[in-house]
């Protein structure tokens, strides 16, 4: 929902929003010539002895928040080249919005090992940067961005920004530390006597401030942050500290920063950006009515509503952001005339065809991403996308529902999301906090919470045949659930013929050699799932030992597919999503065989999950049946030997083979039923 | 009159005035006037023709894309004051999972160049039709550069911290979101070049042309009023890869025609880009810029002019290399000991760290001459070549530059018509033995007389003067010096846990490759480096004490050392215990899956040889119970593919052996053409076979197995967290 760019200083940032300022300070025109003497200072500093390519020394921000509200901000960075490939980190990066901010100044240096004459690098060397990916129609969120690129090793370059930002919300978002180690971090924010900047430790451990004696002037420091090592499933941003900041201007004043004591404050104040986009047309009216024409069911007409705003194209296009600071939609008659929009855009667009549909509904605020969670401590910008809260009409319930005190039974949907259907969510959003935006009081909602098998569950037979050539045939029924489903929707929808064959032998090739497909058949099923069957056959099967014994493993689907931890110390938690997997395989013993001894059976408890794995033999066919179950977790880092465990447990049961004899035996050796 | 109609003539009096008005004036007024006068210079949509109306895929692959491109047409037009290039496309939708990629329309224009015109058409199937002007299109300047850094590397920041180049200055977007199939989506482009990027401007320009929908009809083709006459444009047109293509010349224009144009689909294994993707050769040079070659005779004279100003030895080299090649007896030994020198005691560092005390920036660096480079003990690649030329040439041997291609490519630029601009690599000729040996010290993990896996098969050519002298650099399996090999020494336990040490040894290409891959990399890294790719093959693998032994003389071996825990190596059935023999292939996969018919030629990086041995020592109170071995598989003679295998159980020691070798590419063979695919996907389901090959043990007589995994799990219990395993210097 909310565009963000990050500064070279490693920097989140959000949209700020203010009026514009009465007054605007005239603009420093600097010579960039020497180095500064913070710079000099930084580069006097005895290098690590370590291996790191490179190291920050300073990264520092310094915000000047004026009585009208107008954000002043210099953000110095500074940074040494230790070694080979270290090179490209001499570079530096600030966001802005284009018509919005006013950069004052941006000066650059580079300070060679050598001792010769530093390089000044002046505004104009500067590249202007559109912050774009391939979603992007239009945005006027910019980079201003500089990279040194003659620097070498024991090369110091630092560089300082002078920015003006005079739409913001008296809100930013930052981190500090990363890939490399940062010798010293700095936040300092001067408000006016009586206004107050509040932050909160999103990641990280809280520093204390250092405040003036008139309580204008707040610091906050960091010292010698090492560099974080890269792990597998750590949640995001991987940066060691990240802060939320809010100014905070004593009640009464007259600033558009808002004041924020409460969730509804700033619920309130999203509703006014927001509220005024929910416009209608003639094409809004026509096509909410034409979507729901003959539908008498509730339920249809919301499910015809939604799937019409999840077919919008996901595109970006940033315009003005800087009035809206990316938390404003376009007008919903836009989005739906131009046929695409971001989420809040799709959100705001489906607000408004469920109103001319007589349905009420809300666009609700979430925080996506790997280990994220919103701080309800902290009400604030926390927030990184937008759905739709629909409040039910009596006489229609859905097992979603929840039931909140101010707007009654609510179903939530999340209308970018192009494949989880109404009555579902995108697992990243289960169980998360949600702020519903209307001017009615109201803190954070808990969005429902769904179980694995609904989260990302799959439930999977496959009767499987030995043909005489020591080949396979095999049909395959997978019945899948939330995310699983949604992806075999989009790949029904964008995948060509082969690609689809291919995601299926790529899947069955962990186990069998000689594969060819049939073009798999999908078909959607009660309650959101998602049916597919498949057809395969392999040229070999199992190993035939000394023309005896057949030895087979019919975990054919999940071999090797257990995620593996290393044996080592943690320094993040480990996220893990939600799994559901449940598999039935059964195989025809050919005429005269039999197991002589079945595998023992598995049954693997853990507070993050459970795993059941066995082999029966029933009606002369070999039936191998397993479990598997994890709960969406964050797990501490002191846990991360259990999970390992378990996981390794699971990646061991999960490993057995299966001995036939294929001679014939007397009924006495055939093990039937289940053996424990 | 129209605005279109007001632009001719303006752009024509600069023309007729160029005598009295200074060049550059007269440049910078185009640049800044042409794109005014062409603003509005609308595009007249043609009529489409009926078998487009109602075209329906023409091949497999048109149904599979999902959309065809029906007509591509592009026109590059000269005049004084520019190069207008043109770009038309019609596009038809077959399946509604192309509609999007059809309908998202993305123009990048790098400055200077101006965009004059984009419009776009939609025609229904049912007939209607839709049209978009310039202003419907989204315009985003991309880029602004500035002068510093940012505008010379051309790259900037993206959001995951990587640099990322800029491919363009602005961007005109237009999302059509209602295709449907059978809609026809036409798009027109009109981008100006002003005389200022064009004057002096001499080369080849290498223009891609498939597309990630098939192309039934491709034209392209360049001409002008005054091209061929007066205006010392000397143009020319090739291609590559394009197998239907044809040359025409009508009037002024050159053209050339393409049909049935595949999409490109990456593959596993295939050659790179260059060497196989479809793309247009166009041959410039303009104004009064002489430079620019005709033949590869103008080519070789160049490079023979460029090569005697960078060998030339200084009165230092003559000196150097006279105290290098004290007392050899060959001038083979005294090229070796030249050629370690170059790689010994110059610091390349294209490659590593500068020497302590050494400060270059990058302009110095690109400025540095091979005698400064002598002096400073430290060179880039292509200088230490030179240095190595230069000395060579000072201690009496015939020695000079010689060019190729870049590397991993195989494409025959000898072969391909401009192939010049594909030549971009400098390697060192001697001449021993009255025959040409090529040598790159500056790869500075080849040893002396080996090379870089990437360099083998291309085409060299020598800097001669008037006789273009090729020579074509053998793929050479060495199977004495490229090998890997791999020990190990085990002990499966009766849970099925394997616990041993594993040695690997790698020289020739496999040590160059290491080297190069860990070039720069933290000791820590280097370590998690090879914990991942252990990992890879044995996900639950446990490594420990992991040491590397590289002292960096690429004369020596690497050798990489651990301990190896798998917990879950063996399965256990009942009573019994099953695993594969072939412990760091127990769990691989076949090279090839895919069941789709394949497009490209499948091409081996290099030829290898891997020997593993590996030695289990089985737990106490089991035997083997079925002792199958895999079969070999053997085709060297029609693939050079060949995995030998001596397995063996001792009963004596409780010990199960295994010797294996698995060779790829022998006597060269890397190179296979696309209907060799499923032979070669059989052969290494037969490998994958082989290496997972598995072995049954029982219990001795009398033996009580232990419970391998408990019914239930005990509850939870929290476990402290364990040491990082230590990181060794390497």
């Amino acid at each position: 929902m909310i565009p963000r760019f990050e500064s070279s200083a490693g920097r989140l940032k959000i949209i700020r929003f203010a009026i514009v300022a009465a007054a605007c300070l005239p603009a420093v025109t600097m010579e960039a010539a020497a180095p500064p003497a913070w710079l000099v200072q930084d580069a006097s500093v005895a290098p690590l002895p370590d291996q790191n390519q490179a190291e920050i020394l300073r990264d520092e921000t310094t915000i000047t928040i004026n009585g009208q509200g107008e954000w002043r901000e210099v953000q110095r960075y500074a940074v040494r080249v230790r070694h080979s490939g270290g090179e490209k980190h001499t570079r530096m990066r600030v966001g802005f919005v284009d018509k919005s901010d006013e950069i004052l100044a941006a000066d650059a240096w580079l300070l060679p090992a050598t001792g010769k004459r530093p390089t000044a690098y002046r505004r104009k060397d500067w590249a202007n940067v559109a912050d774009m990916n391939s979603t992007t129609l239009y945005t006027d969120i910019r980079w201003l961005a500089h990279i040194a690129d003659t620097s070498a090793v024991g090369d110091v370059y630092g560089g300082e920004v002078t920015v003006i930002r005079r739409h913001n919300s008296g809100q930013d978002q930052l981190t500090f530390g990363g890939e490399l180690p940062l010798r010293r971090g700095r936040l300092a924010v001067q408000v006016p006597a009586g206004w107050r900047p509040e932050i909160f430790w999103l990641k990280g451990r809280s520093v204390e401030p250092r405040v003036s004696s008139d309580g204008c002037v707040w610091t906050w420091e960091l010292t010698d942050v090492p560099a974080t090592r890269n792990e597998l499933w750590a949640p995001r941003p991987a940066a060691p500290f990240y802060v939320a900041l809010k100014i905070q201007p004593p009640p009464g004043t007259n600033t558009t920063i808002p004041r924020l004591e409460t969730w509804a404050d700033f619920a309130r104040w999203n509703e006014r950006l927001m509220q005024p986009q929910c416009d209608t047309s003639a094409q809004i009216k026509e096509t909410a009515a034409r979507l729901t024409a003959g539908l008498k069911d509730p339920w249809e007409k919301l499910e015809a509503l939604a799937r019409f705003a999840q077919k919008q194209n996901y595109i970006q296009q940033y315009e003005n952001t800087g009035i809206g600071f990316g938390y404003r939609p376009r007008l919903a008659s836009e989005v739906l005339r131009a046929g695409y929009g971001d989420c809040k855009d799709k959100a705001n667009l489906l607000e408004a065809l469920l109103r001319e549909a007589g349905f009420r509904s809300h666009i609700a605020i979430v925080l996506v991403g790997i280990g994220r969670t919103v701080q309800p401590d902290w009400p604030g910008q926390q927030f990184n996308h937008a759905i739709t809260a629909i409040e039910l009409p009596d006489g229609l319930t859905h097992p979603a529902e929840i039931t909140h005190p101010v707007f009654g039974r609510l179903l939530f949907f999340d209308p970018t999301h192009p494949w989880v259907p109404l009555g579902q969510l995108p697992w990243q959003e289960h169980g998360g906090l949600a702020l519903i935006i209307s001017g009615r009081e109201t803190g954070l909602t808990q969005l429902p919470g769904f179980k694995p098998e609904q989260a990302w569950g799959s439930d999977t037979r496959i009767d499987l045949t030995l043909v005489p050539s020591g080949g396979l045939k095999g049909v395959l029924t997978e019945l899948d659930s939330g995310e699983p489903a949604a992806q075999d929707r989009a790949r029904a929808r964008h995948a060509s013929p082969a690609a689809k064959r291919d995601y299926w032998v790529k899947r069955i090739a962990r186990s069998l050699r000689g594969i060819q497909v049939a073009d798999p058949a999908g078909e959607e099923e009660a309650g959101g799932r998602y049916r597919t069957r498949l057809e395969f056959s392999a040229r070999e099967f199992g190993q035939f030992v000394q023309d005896k014994f057949l030895l087979v493993r019919l975990d054919l689907l999940t071999r090797n597919t257990v995620p593996m931890f290393p044996r080592m110390a943690r320094a993040q938690p480990v996220v893990i999503r939600p799994v559901y997997d449940a598999q039935e395989v059964r195989l025809p013993l050919p005429p005269g065989s039999a197991v002589p001894e079945l595998p023992k059976a598995s049954s693997l408890v853990s507070e993050y999950g459970q795993y059941s794995g066995k082999y029966t033999v029933v009606d002369g066919s070999l039936v191998y049946k397993r479990t598997l179950e994890l709960r969406a977790a964050t797990i501490p880092p002191e846990r991360y030997g259990l999970l390992r465990t378990f996981l390794g447990q699971v990646a061991k049961a999960e490993a057995t083979t299966v001995m036939i004899h294929l001679h014939q035996v007397s009924g006495a050796d055939q093990v039937s039923g289940e053996k424990r | 009159m129209s605005l279109h109609s007001v632009s001719v003539p303006a752009t024509n009096w600069f023309v007729a005035s160029s005598r009295r008005i200074p060049r550059r004036i007269l440049q910078l007024l185009v640049l800044i006037t042409w794109p005014l006068g062409n603003l509005s210079a609308a595009y007249h949509w043609e009529a489409i023709p009926a078998e487009h109306q109602a075209a329906k895929p023409k091949t497999p692959e048109a149904t599979e894309a999902g959309a065809e491109v029906l007509l591509s047409r592009r026109r590059l037009s000269f005049s004084d004051s520019g190069i207008t290039n043109e770009d038309f496309h019609r596009t038809i939708v077959y399946d509604e999972r192309a509609a999007e990629n059809v309908g998202r329309i993305r123009i990048t224009v790098n400055l200077p160049a101006v965009l004059t015109d984009c419009e776009a058409r939609i025609t229904r199937s049912d007939g209607t039709v839709r049209e978009y002007e310039m202003k419907d299109f989204s315009r985003t300047k991309a880029v602004e550069r500035g002068r510093g850094g940012v505008a010379r590397s051309g790259f900037v920041v993206d959001d995951n911290d990587h640099a990322v180049l800029v491919s363009g200055a602005e961007l005109y977007q237009l999302a059509i979101t209602d295709l449907r199939p059978g809609d026809l989506v036409e798009c027109y482009q009109r981008v100006e070049e002003n005389m200022g990027a064009l004057n002096g401007y001499a080369g080849e320009r290498l223009i891609q042309v498939q597309e990630p929908f098939p192309i039934r009809s491709l034209s392209f083709s360049i001409g002008s009023d005054t091209f061929g006459k007066n205006s010392g444009y000397q143009t020319g047109l090739s291609w590559c890869n394009l197998p239907n293509a044809t040359q025409e010349k009508s009037g002024d224009s050159l053209m050339v025609r393409a049909t049935d144009i595949p999409a490109y689909r990456k593959e596993k294994d295939a050659p790179p880009d260059q060497d196989i993707r479809a793309y247009i050769i166009m041959r410039l040079a303009s104004g009064n810029f002489t430079f620019g070659f005709k033949n590869w005779k103008e080519f070789a004279d160049y490079l023979t002019d460029e090569a005697r100003s960078m060998e030339r030895p200084t009165g230092a080299m003559k000196k150097l290399a006279a105290e290098i090649v004290a007392g050899a007896g060959t001038p083979g030994e005294k090229l070796r000991r030249l050629y370690d020198y170059c790689q010994r005691n110059i610091t390349n560092y294209d490659f590593e760290d500068l020497p302590a005390g050494v400060h270059l920036s990058g302009a110095e660096r690109r400025a540095l001459t091979p005698a400064k480079a002598l002096e400073l003990r430290c060179g880039s690649a292509t200088v230490i070549t030179r240095i190595f030329v230069a000395l060579a040439k000072a201690a009496g041997l015939e020695a000079t530059l010689a060019i190729t291609t870049r590397s991993n490519s195989m494409l025959r630029a000898d072969r391909a018509a401009y192939g010049w601009k594909f030549m971009n690599e400098w390697v060192a000729a001697v001449r021993l033995d009255d025959k040409w040996n090529y040598y790159a010290p500056g790869m500075r993990w080849a040893p002396f007389g080996q090379v870089y896996w990437q360099d083998q098969g291309t085409a060299v050519l020598l800097a001669q003067k008037g006789k273009p002298a090729w020579a074509l650099r053998p793929v050479i399996t060495d199977t004495v010096n490229d090998v890997r090999t791999r020990q190990g020494a085990f002990k499966l336990s009766e849970q099925g846990a394997l616990t041993g040490t594993v040695t690997e040894t790698l020289s020739g290409q496999h040590a160059m490759v290491w080297r190069h891959r860990n070039k720069g990399k933290k000791p820590s890294e280097i370590i998690a480096f090879i914990r991942t790719q252990v990992r890879r093959e044995l996900a639950s693998a446990e490594l420990s004490d992991i040491a590397v032994e590289d002292d960096r003389d690429n004369t020596h071996p690497v050798v990489l050392r651990y301990g190896l825990r798998v917990p879950d190596f063996a399965t256990l059935a009942g009573g019994r215990i099953i695993f594969a023999h072939d412990v760091l292939n127990a769990r691989a996969r076949p090279r090839y899956t895919s069941t789709e018919p394949r497009l490209q030629p499948i091409r081996f990086p290099y030829g290898l040889i891997i020997r593993d041995r590996m030695e289990i020592e089985l737990p106490e109170g089991y035997e083997l119970e079925a002792g199958d071995a895999p079969h070999p598989v053997d085709h060297a003679e029609n693939a050079g593919i060949k995995r030998t295998i001596a397995l063996r159980y001792i009963p004596a020691k409780n010990l199960i052996s295994s010797d294996s070798t698995l060779s790829i590419g022998l006597e060269g063979r890397i190179l296979f053409p696309a209907k060799a695919y499923e032979a070669l996907k059989t052969i290494f389901e037969q490998i994958n076979k082989a290496e997972t090959h598995t072995l049954v043990l029982k219990p001795k007589p009398g033996h009580i197995p232990a419970p391998a995994i408990p019914m239930v799990t005990p509850p939870p219990v929290i476990e402290q967290p364990e040491e990082p395993d230590n990181d060794p210097e390497v």
